[in-house]
């Protein structure tokens, strides 16, 4: 059995609530060590960033998809395939620009707010920033440099959770001289 | 509906207590105060039985003249009162028990929130909310 | 009836009540001492059988409730025992009269009285009346017990013969009607020959008799009469008397099963279990007098093995049983409106027995049913009674919530607006009283663990009521103490608008009677600590500040070591590391100076909506003998951390520890200890207090200076002052010394150090004469002593590197322009050459740029005790001195002069100041400058002199050797002019050296004279300049610079007058 046979097949749950309160007393440790909101959704975009660039090997390895051929069609297996398999949620790709180089991804719930009520005194918080982090991480990886934030938060009052993802540019793969 | 819910801490001091009409609080605060002389003594009784499915539905604590006073205690020792007018005679146990069951849910929910210090007062809004509804239904 | 007894218990069922009152005028202390003696006789042993007479006495009985004495036996007046005064014969008969009359109130259900007559000697006729006795005084009535317990067993002989009368009666007599007061008027008419109306009455009259059993001491006679009773009487529906003989079974029930009584500890039984228990179990000789007929039993349904049991326990009702029967009995009661004390004695003696039985839940549903019961008017005092017996009933089930509410029910009540003189002081005993109820404890200690965790809305209430009550029992002291504990402790809870109203009215209140430190004391023993507050303002840190810099003390290194160390032979010792884990026992490692101001700083914030005044801020210590000098501040409102300074003078030495600080807001005092704040921070707050030091207090000549010394070293400076100067001029510096403490200033050193180490620095910068200071010493408190102090800057002339560099750049050589042109005398400066240079400001900026020269002078004096232990204090005069250029030598160069013993010094000197100047050097003409103006000058100035050498150094010897070697001879040249010259000399050296002295020595006028090791000349030269526009401002008459140029070894000192 190969090992990418196995990571294919077997998709191992986990309770939700435990997923949950784990990425909770995470940011509200965050909250406690830095007392200052952006240095921890700087943080949480950091961490979400080295889980994104390892994250997406076993993405692809799990998923078997292959090279997407635009910017619309990455939109799609972040959505339809990427957060379906990590989040169990499928968030609706909209809002394209009319450059096509960005877009919205639409969060009728989001499974790390569950249970979540932000305190007055944390308004600045962007408590899922870690999202951000992993979508830049993870397409960072295959040659997208994109900026990613969250627009809309259902956890500041807003009807829908909305993160906004612009394409930057392609990173040209620097190989060592030599190698080509 | 209901015309007091008050959610009351292991160590029997309020956590949230939320009552209609709001001018006359103090008297609820007294009533569910009161009323935790006969939780106690329910849940003790219970323990000495050594019933192994524990009930956490305490029913009917005590009546007044005006109210009938419900109660009901997690295995955490958390305790919920429920004050419903006397007059209200439509409202069946099972109501009560289900009115229970919802703000046990919600309880539960409030302590999953990773902003929320177990032991502090519930000032969650979701909370309030489901309360509010609670407090509102048919009255 | 209308009036329950709330003491009532079950037991009370088999009890004789007996009045006891006084007579006449009988003073109260001696009746109730008479009544205390008589009450001691409640239980009585009947002669010749088992059976226990037990006797309830009152002093007060209503006789209303009298009238219910048929219904329920022991509420009948059986006794009367009247205690009168009576000194006189003659008063005897109205005595008597009176005691007659009393008999009369009770008559109808007396069985009979006597009269206790104190005061007769036996002088009446009437003494050997049997219900009459007579003592001396009170004191004098030793066979009064005696007499007392004749008269019970003369009752005994009555209710025997009634209880014997009562139940022989068959069925054929006619059986009167028993009947409690309301019932009378429905039976007006009602016809007594009916099968009912029998039944009826033989029920009730089964039940009389049940209750005569029962006083009699024949339980077991009892039972088996109520349990016919409650048959009969439940087949004519008779609910009323059902109910009763109900109750009857379970009292004579309980007092079977519980032979210590159901009152607690108020009623506790005195006799023992085993006299109890065998009197409810033996079959008795009495009670064969009452065997039952079988047959009627068993027509009564009773269990047909009861009639073989008679006498057996068997007839009692279990434990749960006396519940269920109670609770049976009460709800017949209930029908009757009329009997609704009835049915709440009958709740309350319920939950009595259910209280032993530790049924607490049943028991508060009792409870709650007497709860509503309603008596119809009740009178304020039957309210505050009936509400605080629901509240001590609640209390004994372990209700201790819905006891306190009651209590606080019935503390309201005593002060109801109805009541004409409210009864302020028990309201605040009752509130007092239901503190633990809703978990308050009065102690400020128990809040200040973290955040308050309880029924705040209900607790503050009750605080503002005790408040009210102490306020309306006319102690303003314990409402200032209540209400100072409601703020300190309530303060989370309180909003703004009660923040003020708490605050105004506390103000209002200490306004008459200002808070304290003390404890209250109330009548019966409670104390009320003291209420600090700590929360107004809030600290956050506390932090013992050292002296200022001048002032701090230093210990003097003894030689021998002998220092702090000595206090343990080990170098390290752990017990003294980790004596004890606690910050606040820390000791600084600063020390305070007895006398001298020494200073804490708290952190502080406002808590309050509204600004806070604190008035009289000062700190608590221990140890040493310290005077607080108290301040007042205003914090505003919701004030952010907040810097507060206490200041203090330690008037002894040794140790001190600052314990906490004193506060005192709206009129109330406060002593914050730190040991009772766990939230303040602090890095110690123990330090150590030396003896006294005189204090030093420095004034100079100069002004103050602004700027901040480099912190060099660590060393800081508490005063300094600066001065502007040329360079290479001289000043004098005033120093004035006063010692301003209250010691004599005994010993005094000074030393200087220079800080800055940026600058090249020549010569003695600070000179002084110690001498005529220390003849001054020891200079007293209040003396003066005047310290001059020379400032002589000199620092580098020679022109920058980068102006030689300079030079070169314009292609004139540094070895050909001296020589080639000798007849340039004006070197233009650069900028005029090259106005297009973008960089020609900077190179201009380099001769204008002003240097700084740092230095401090250390004076370092003792004096006083201080000294004697070995203290001695430093004081730091930081002297800042702005040395402005003055002339540049951009360039030196030689040319042989006529003579060979001679030759010519070229010295390019440029004007870096914005004024005129004239150098003058010694024998020649002077040179006016103007301002940024370079000129050459030239010098004339001997060559050499070999044979002057070994006069002239020590080093003769070694600087032969060197002629060999050049480097050698460099380095001897380098030393020699270090040595014996001034060190700014050197810096020209520097010029030289890294130039000319190379050209010169490739130059031509390398003269050689025979030797190539004579190689040197010496030129001096003075240069005195004079800026003309400044002469007012510079102290002397005319600046002054010196300058020293040597071309080599070889010096020669010139005499020069300095010129105006």
């Amino acid at each position: 059995m190969s090992r990418q046979a196995s990571r294919a097949s077997e998709s191992k749950k986990m309770n939700s609530e435990l997923f949950t309160l784990t990425y909770g007393a995470l940011v509200t440790q965050l909250c406690k060590d830095y007392e200052n909101d952006e240095e921890v959704n700087k943080q949480l975009d950091k961490m979400g960033y080295n889980i994104g660039v390892r994250l997406i090997e076993d993405f692809l390895a799990r998923s078997s998809v292959g090279r997407c051929h635009d910017f619309r069609e990455t939109a799609d297996v972040i959505a339809k395939v990427a957060f379906k398999m990590y989040l169990g949620i499928t968030p609706s790709v909209t809002n394209w620009s009319p450059a096509g180089d960005e877009f919205s991804l639409i969060l009728e719930s989001n499974p790390l707010v569950d249970f979540v009520e932000l305190p007055d005194n944390h308004s600045g918080l962007v408590y899922s920033n870690l999202l951000c982090g992993v979508l830049r991480g993870a397409l960072e990886m295959v040659q997208m440099a994109v900026d990613v934030k969250f627009a809309q938060d259902t956890l500041r009052g807003d009807n829908v959770t909305e993160i906004r993802m612009k394409f930057i540019k392609r990173i040209e793969e620097n190989l060592p001289a030599g190698e080509e | 509906m209901a015309v007091c819910i008050a959610v009351i801490a292991k160590e029997n001091y309020p956590l949230y207590i939320r009552s209609i009409p709001a001018e006359n609080k103090l008297k609820f605060h007294y009533m569910v105060h009161t009323s935790l002389d006969v939780v106690e003594e329910k849940i003790s009784t219970v323990g000495k039985a050594l019933v192994d499915q524990r009930e956490l539905y305490l029913g009917l604590l005590y009546p007044t003249e005006d109210y009938k006073v419900y109660g009901y205690v997690t295995n955490s020792k958390v305790k919920f009162v429920i004050v419903v007018d006397s007059s209200n005679t439509a409202l069946r146990d099972n109501e009560i028990r289900s009115m229970f069951r919802k703000l046990h849910n919600s309880y539960t929910d409030v302590m999953c929130n990773p902003f929320y210090n177990p032991g502090d007062t519930i000032q969650s809004k979701s909370f309030d909310t489901m309360v509010s509804g609670m407090m509102l239904q048919a009255c | 009836m209308s009036i329950p007894d709330y003491m009532q218990c079950a037991e009370d069922h088999q009890t004789l009540l007996v009045v006891v009152q006084p007579v006449g005028i009988v003073p109260e202390e001696h009746f109730f001492k008479i009544y205390k003696r008589i009450a001691s006789i409640n239980q009585i042993n009947v002669r010749d059988s088992q059976r226990v007479l037990y006797i309830r006495y009152r002093h007060h009985y209503p006789p209303e409730n009298n009238e219910w004495g048929d219904f329920q036996t022991h509420r009948k007046v059986v006794g009367l025992i009247a205690v009168t005064e009576c000194v006189q014969a003659k008063d005897w008969p109205q005595t008597a009269e009176r005691y007659h009359n009393q008999k009369e109130v009770f008559g109808s259900t007396l069985y009979d009285s006597r009269l206790l007559v104190f005061g007769l000697h036996g002088e009446i006729a009437e003494q050997t009346r049997t219900d009459v006795a007579f003592y001396p005084n009170y004191e004098e009535c030793k066979e009064m017990e005696k007499r007392v317990e004749d008269f019970i067993e003369s009752l005994f002989i009555v209710l025997e013969s009634k209880r014997l009368d009562r139940t022989t009666d068959k069925s054929g007599d006619k059986i009167p009607l028993l009947c409690v007061p309301f019932e009378k008027k429905d039976f007006v008419g009602l016809d007594t020959d009916s099968r009912h109306y029998k039944k009826r009455c033989q029920g009730r009259m089964r039940k009389h008799v049940g209750d005569l059993c029962l006083q009699a001491g024949m339980l077991q006679d009892a039972l088996v009469h109520y349990h016919m009773a409650v048959e009969l009487l439940r087949s004519v529906n008779d609910f009323l008397w059902l109910g009763a003989a109900l109750e009857g079974l379970c009292s004579a029930s309980v007092i079977y099963h519980y032979p210590g009584g159901t009152a607690g500890k108020f009623g506790a039984r005195k006799q023992s279990i085993s006299v109890s228990a065998e009197s409810g179990k033996r079959h008795r000789p009495g009670a064969q007098e009452v065997l039952i007929d079988p047959g009627a039993l068993t027509t009564n349904g009773i269990s047909a093995d009861t009639s073989s049991e008679i006498g057996r326990a068997k007839n009692c009702l279990s434990p749960e049983d006396i519940i269920e029967k109670y609770k049976e009995a009460i709800s017949y009661y209930g029908k009757y409106k009329n009997a609704g004390v009835i049915e709440l004695e009958a709740c309350v003696k319920a939950v009595r027995v259910l209280a032993i039985q530790k049924r607490s839940m049943e028991a508060s549903e009792f409870l709650q049913n007497a709860v509503y019961i309603n008596l119809g008017q009740l009178s304020e005092e039957e309210k505050i009674q009936r509400y605080s017996i629901l509240s001590e009933l609640y209390d004994l089930i372990g209700f201790h919530r819905k006891s306190a509410f009651f209590k606080r029910v019935a503390a309201m009540q005593c002060v109801a607006p109805t009541i004409p003189e409210p009864g302020w002081r028990a309201c605040y005993k009752l509130l007092l009283e239901t503190l633990p109820g809703y978990s308050l404890s009065l102690d400020p200690k128990d809040f200040s663990k973290g955040n308050h965790k309880g029924w705040a809305a209900v607790q503050m209430r009750l605080l503002h009521e005790l408040v009210y009550a102490s306020r309306r029992m006319g102690n303003p002291g314990l409402s200032v103490r209540h209400l100072s504990f409601l703020l300190q402790t309530m303060l989370d809870f309180l909003s703004d608008q009660e923040k003020k109203e708490v605050t105004q009215s506390l103000e209002n209140y200490t306004s008459k009677c200002p808070g304290g430190m003390e404890t209250i004391t109330l009548p019966d023993g409670l104390k009320l600590l003291p209420v600090p507050f700590t929360k107004l303002p809030i600290v956050r840190s506390v932090k013992l500040l050292n002296l200022p810099l001048g002032l701090r003390p230093h210990k003097v290194k003894s030689l021998l070591g002998q220092s702090l160390a000595t206090k343990s032979p080990f170098i390290y010792s752990p017990i003294i590391v980790h004596n004890r884990g606690e910050e606040r026992g820390k000791k600084i490692d600063f020390q305070w100076v007895q006398g001298d101001v020494c200073e804490v700083q708290l952190m502080v914030y406002n808590p309050m909506p509204f600004e806070l005044r604190v008035e009289n801020v000062g700190l608590l210590s221990s140890g040493v003998e310290f005077e607080s000098l108290p301040a007042a501040l205003s914090l505003p409102a919701e004030s952010g951390l907040y810097p507060v300074t206490l200041v203090g003078v330690p008037r002894t030495s040794g140790n001190i520890t600052i314990n906490g600080y004193h506060t005192s807001v709206f009129g109330v005092t406060s002593d914050c200890l730190l040991e009772n704040l766990p939230g303040v921070k602090t890095s110690g707050c123990t330090v150590e207090v030396v003896p006294a030091l005189p204090r030093l207090q420095l004034n100079t000549s100069l002004p103050r200076s602004a700027h901040t010394l480099q912190p060099a070293s660590g060393e800081e400076v508490s005063t300094s002052v600066s001065v502007q100067l040329f360079n290479g001029e001289s000043q004098k510096l005033v120093v004035k010394l006063e010692n301003i403490g209250s010691e004599p200033l005994e010993t005094l050193e000074i030393t200087s150090k220079v800080v800055t180490t940026k600058e090249k620095l020549f010569g003695d910068f600070l000179t002084w004469n110690l001498d005529e200071v220390l003849s001054q010493l020891p200079l007293k408190p209040g003396q003066v002593a005047t310290l001059t102090v020379g400032i002589r800057v000199k620092l580098d002339f020679s022109g920058q590197e980068s102006m030689l560099q300079d030079l070169n750049d314009d292609g004139i050589s540094v070895t050909g322009l001296p020589i080639s042109s000798p007849l340039r005398q004006v070197l233009k400066p650069r900028t005029e050459s090259k106005p297009l240079n973008s960089s020609e400001s900077n190179k201009s900026g380099e001769y204008n740029h002003v240097k700084a020269l740092e230095a401090i002078l250390n004076f370092k004096y003792s004096g006083g005790p201080g000294h004697v232990e070995g203290y001695y204090r430093n004081l730091s005069l930081g002297l800042h001195v702005d040395v402005e250029p003055s002339v540049f030598f951009t360039r030196v160069s030689t040319l042989p002069a006529t003579s060979t013993r001679q030759c010519h010094l070229l010295l390019d000197v440029f004007n870096a100041t914005e004024h005129e100047l004239t150098v003058s050097a010694k024998n020649n003409e002077d040179l006016v400058l103007h301002a940024g103006e370079c000129q050459r000058m030239a010098i004339q100035v001997n060559k050499f002199n070999f044979e002057n050498l070994p006069q002239l150094s020590e080093e003769t010897s070694n600087f032969t050797n060197l002629k060999q070697q050049e480097e050698e001879r460099q380095h001897a040249r380098g030393f020699e002019i270090n040595s014996q010259l001034d060190i700014w000399e050197a810096s020209v050296e520097g010029v030289l050296n890294q130039l000319v002295l190379e050209h010169l020595q490739l130059a031509p006028l390398q003269w050689g004279e025979s030797q190539s090791r004579l190689c040197s000349l010496v030129a001096m030269l003075w240069l005195i300049t004079c800026v003309k526009e400044r002469m007012c401002v510079i102290v002397h008459s005319g600046t002054q610079f010196c300058l020293h140029c040597i071309l080599y070894s070889y010096l020669q000192w010139v005499d020069s007058a300095s010129q105006s």
